[in-house]
């Protein structure tokens, strides 16, 4: 959108007070995204009406479910939100806090209240914390976002604590012969372009301390996190600099300070009367006839209940999306047959609970008539993308467009795939700040992208070996990047392989480490190759956009030709490099994986600094200083909306190694210099877009 | 009627049309900003959505659908920005876009003069339940303007059905013994 106030189209037209903005570079009458809380993903069906009834009147008549839990709007006028907003609070939904930095949607289990392995029920701590931290003035100071989930037990996945600021498994213990609750606090985990995993707080909070508890973390938080940087302002890059112990020690102190607050009480005392009920007697199915598709369907897409008799079904939402009608329907449907208890998942599903099994049919039935009969809930064919390039501004390839095409091209062929592919999840986000969840995948795709002859071709980093389970216990490795045309082949490619080499039950994780990176990466690098735009042009447009974002309409300058290649060659060593980092990480070599990342980042500002030092010294030093004048203060390697950050990478590091050489913080270089490399392609296509274009327009007379 | 978020569908001949074709017409639309009146912006694909809202081109002013609610597959244009003048000039400019939007698809080189539209039946939505809400009050508010527009494209062969519940939009099916081509009707 332009900025010109004069001229009376959309982007001109006349305001008050200049061009208001609305964030970055976003002008007040560019479309927006509206993103609705839903806590714990727990929808009622008047709240699930009102949602279809605004996608439909202020939206694209889609309901966009996130992966954490909250309902998207898209292509929003921001003069419809005041009417938007009464209309939800009508209903009890609040968009307050949604986004910026503050306490987001408190996520939890889909299946809290019903699971067989919970603890207990985390639902009404979730809520309880959700309305006590609303809009509180502790936590109105803080530098960026911060995440809150909980979970009714550690093994399953369903609320990914790990990758939270702040997280809680409910775990109870005896105590004087009686059985007390309490939940086992984690804080710091975080994925975004740099994954850490949370650390364990304290093993055992009373219930009645996990107001007051999360309260003084968000006040050592917002006292002592980092607010000038934001891309260093997450609760984990404090929990890392401080160190978990004195972390600790912070808030314990935090907390014996902290005044008696009787709304910890308030909302406590809620805690107790908080029951779901189901709208039907339970009764078994016993043998009723069964139609076509509903055995599919039932093996992936119903759990049951540890309540006798009751099922909790799960819609496949494909993409997370859900048209005006379904959502109603679904309203109704939730009425029928679940007593009106319905909860988002961050698999960008719904589920419908307490479902006696006897309905089971019935229900299926309706979901079929509307469009979300479809099996394969938590299986590979159901993809799980941010919106990526389609509404996010940050996105820098088609997550959705690619998770598109690998769902209808597995979805084809799902019966005959082999039962442990089915299993597998696949996520991608369309950058590497991973909405779409790509590190807890087994296998995750983040978007970048690759100048390749003067041509920008869309990419997609491979990110192996994530494991969902244990609450997003441990983080996929990065594995190179592919064309996206050639993604779905790759998927094949992997996953055939895993078939054929699998032993026993062994699982796509254990796989991958048991052949290990290298192996895998022989994989990847058979995919890497990129036909000349003649031969194949579809290597140059994205899945889902036909257009062809390219600089190579401009024309290819002769002179840059020898530059080309010089620079594909250095930033091919960097790659290898960085990847001999992963490999030493994998080890358990830290201080050799810190090293070799900081190498990766060295070769890559070396091979940038040569496009005009072409015999710059092998010398870290110069190359740095070299990097940082010609490069960095001249915002050439520089980030629309990460500004400087990844320049950051390399000259912290250069200033010195973090000497603990942890898992973690080689893990965290290890990262570091794959962003710094993506970055320094992305530096490049712009200098050879810039050079291209001096080439071509004539000097003045 | 104070409403201007009217919403307009044109019915396609055929609903079995593949639903990927439109992506790269309507990103051609917006590069060359080729719909007068409107400021395009993206393209937003739901193929993957049943019966859903199919492709969409956002404009500022309003959205182009290639709808399938119903399974039945049309171009929906759906106003989202004021227009001036009485309900019944605001509906007659809402029909007059979708029926042009409609020739501009029909006549889009990309798809080979597959897609064709039929004009004996039109859906009026009023996408607006604060200044239309769904009673029969709006609905005999409304009618006879509708039915007015009707009459000046078909004549006095119009049928319209109305839809009123308390969940869904206030509708108005319009339905004719004619099917003139889309150009006639622009025309009159």
């Amino acid at each position: 959108m332009g900025s010109d106030t004069t001229t009376g189209s959309i982007t001109t037209q006349k305001i008050p007070y200049g061009p208001l903005t609305k964030g970055p570079d976003t002008f007040w009458e560019a479309p927006g995204m509206e993103r609705i809380k839903i806590p714990y993903g727990g929808m009622n069906p008047q709240q699930m009406i009102v949602l279809a009834e605004l996608a439909e009147e202020y939206s694209d008549a889609i309901c966009h479910i996130t992966t954490r839990q909250d309902i998207q709007l898209h292509f929003i006028n921001i003069d419809d939100t005041p009417d938007m907003f009464r209309r939800l609070a009508a209903v009890g939904i609040t968009t307050r806090e949604a986004c910026g930095n503050s306490v987001r949607n408190i996520t939890a289990c889909p299946l809290a209240g019903v699971c067989n392995t919970e603890a207990f029920d985390v639902t009404p701590y979730a809520k309880a914390l959700t309305f006590y931290l609303l809009g509180h003035r502790d936590i109105q100071d803080f530098g960026r976002k911060f995440k809150i989930a909980f979970s009714g037990c550690e093994d399953e996945a369903c609320a990914l604590v790990s990758m939270h600021d702040l997280g809680g498994y409910a775990v109870t213990k005896v105590v004087d012969g009686k059985t007390i609750r309490g939940f086992r606090i984690y804080v710091g985990g975080g994925l975004g372009a740099v994954p850490y995993q949370a650390k364990m707080l304290d093993e055992f909070v009373p219930e009645e301390e996990l107001l007051p508890l999360s309260r003084a973390i968000g006040r050592v938080f917002a006292r002592l996190g980092e607010k000038k940087n934001r891309n260093r302002a997450r609760l984990k890059f404090l929990v890392q600099k401080l160190g978990i112990d004195e972390f600790r020690r912070l808030v314990q102190e935090e907390r014996r300070t902290m005044p008696d607050d009787p709304a910890w009480r308030e909302h406590f005392d809620r805690i107790p009367r908080f029951e779901e009920k189901p709208g039907l007697k339970a009764v078994q199915l016993n043998g009723a006839r069964r139609p076509d598709g509903y055995d599919q369907w039932a093996g992936t897409n119903l759990y049951q209940q540890r309540q006798a008799g009751y099922y909790v079904a799960t819609v496949t939402c494909p993409l997370g999306d859900v048209t005006s009608d379904q959502m109603r329907a679904l309203a109704d449907i939730s009425s029928r047959y679940a007593g009106g208890n319905a909860r988002t998942t961050v698999e960008q599903n719904i589920v419908l609970r307490w479902i006696p099994h006897d309905k089971t049919i019935d229900l299926y039935k309706e979901l079929v008539a509307i469009g979300l009969g479809d099996a394969g809930a938590g299986t590979i064919t159901d993809v799980v993308a941010c919106p990526g390039t389609d509404t996010c501004k940050l996105g820098i390839a088609s997550s959705r467009g690619l998770a598109g095409e690998l769902r209808q091209r597995l979805a084809t062929k799902n019966a005959t795939l082999d039962r442990a592919i089915r299993g597998l999840r696949i996520k991608v986000s369309g950058c590497f700040n991973s909405c779409g969840q790509h590190h807890v995948a087994d296998i995750g795709f983040y978007g970048n992208s690759r100048n390749i002859n003067g041509y920008t071709v869309p990419h997609f980093q491979v990110m192996l070996g994530g494991q969902w389970s244990k609450n997003g216990g441990s983080y996929a490795l990065a594995m190179g990047s592919v064309p996206s045309r050639r993604i779905p082949d790759l998927v094949d490619r992997l996953t055939s392989r895993y078939v054929a080499e699998r032993t026993g039950e062994e699982s796509f994780q254990s796989f991958c480490q048991r052949i290990g990176k290298q192996a895998l990466k022989n994989i990847v690098n058979e995919f890497t190759a990129v036909p000349l735009h003649k031969d194949d042009p579809s290597f140059y447009s994205d899945w889902g956009d036909p257009r062809e974002f390219t600089i190579g309409d401009l024309g290819v300058g002769e002179c840059a030709g020898e530059i080309v290649s010089l620079a594909q060659f250095g930033f091919t060593q960097a790659e290898s490099e960085a990847f001999e980092a992963q490999l030493l990480l994998d080890a358990g070599q830290f201080r050799q994986a810190d090293e070799k990342a900081y190498d990766a980042m060295i070769t890559s500002a070396r091979t940038l600094v040569q496009l005009e030092w072409l015999d710059v010294p092998n010398d870290p030093a110069v190359i740095v200083e070299e990097f940082r004048k010609r490069f960095v203060e001249p915002k050439l390697f520089w980030d629309t909306y990460h500004h400087g950050q990844f320049a950051n990478y390399l000259l912290l590091r250069h200033e010195g190694a973090d000497s603990r050489f942890t898992k973690d913080t080689a893990h965290k270089l290890v990262e570091e210099a794959n962003l710094f490399i993506d970055a320094a392609h992305k530096c490049h296509a712009k200098i050879q877009a810039r050079s291209v274009s001096v080439v071509q327009v004539p000097a003045p007379q | 009627m104070e409403v201007f978020k009217i919403a307009v569908k044109i019915f396609a001949s055929a609903d079995d049309f593949p639903p990927d074709q439109f992506v790269p017409i309507f990103h051609h639309w917006i590069q060359n900003q080729s719909v007068e009146g409107h400021q395009l912006i993206d393209v937003a694909d739901y193929g993957h959505v049943a019966s859903g809202p199919g492709t969409v081109l956002v404009s500022s002013e309003a959205n182009f659908y290639t709808d399938r609610a119903e399974q039945r597959l049309g171009l929906l244009y759906s106003r989202k920005l004021p227009l001036p003048g009485s309900f019944q000039d605001r509906l007659r400019a809402v029909v007059r876009e979708a029926l042009k939007a409609a020739a501009k698809l029909e006549s889009e080189p990309l798809l080979n003069g597959k897609l064709k539209f039929k004009t004996d039946e039109l859906l009026v939505r009023l996408n607006d339940r604060l200044l239309a809400p769904p009673n029969e009050q709006t609905v005999s508010a409304a009618i006879e303007d509708v039915r007015m527009v009707a009459e000046s494209l078909y004549g006095k062969t119009v049928q319209i059905e109305s839809r009123c519940t308390p969940l869904t939009l206030v509708e108005f099916r319009v339905r004719s013994t004619q099917n003139p081509p889309l150009a006639m009707l622009l025309a009159r």
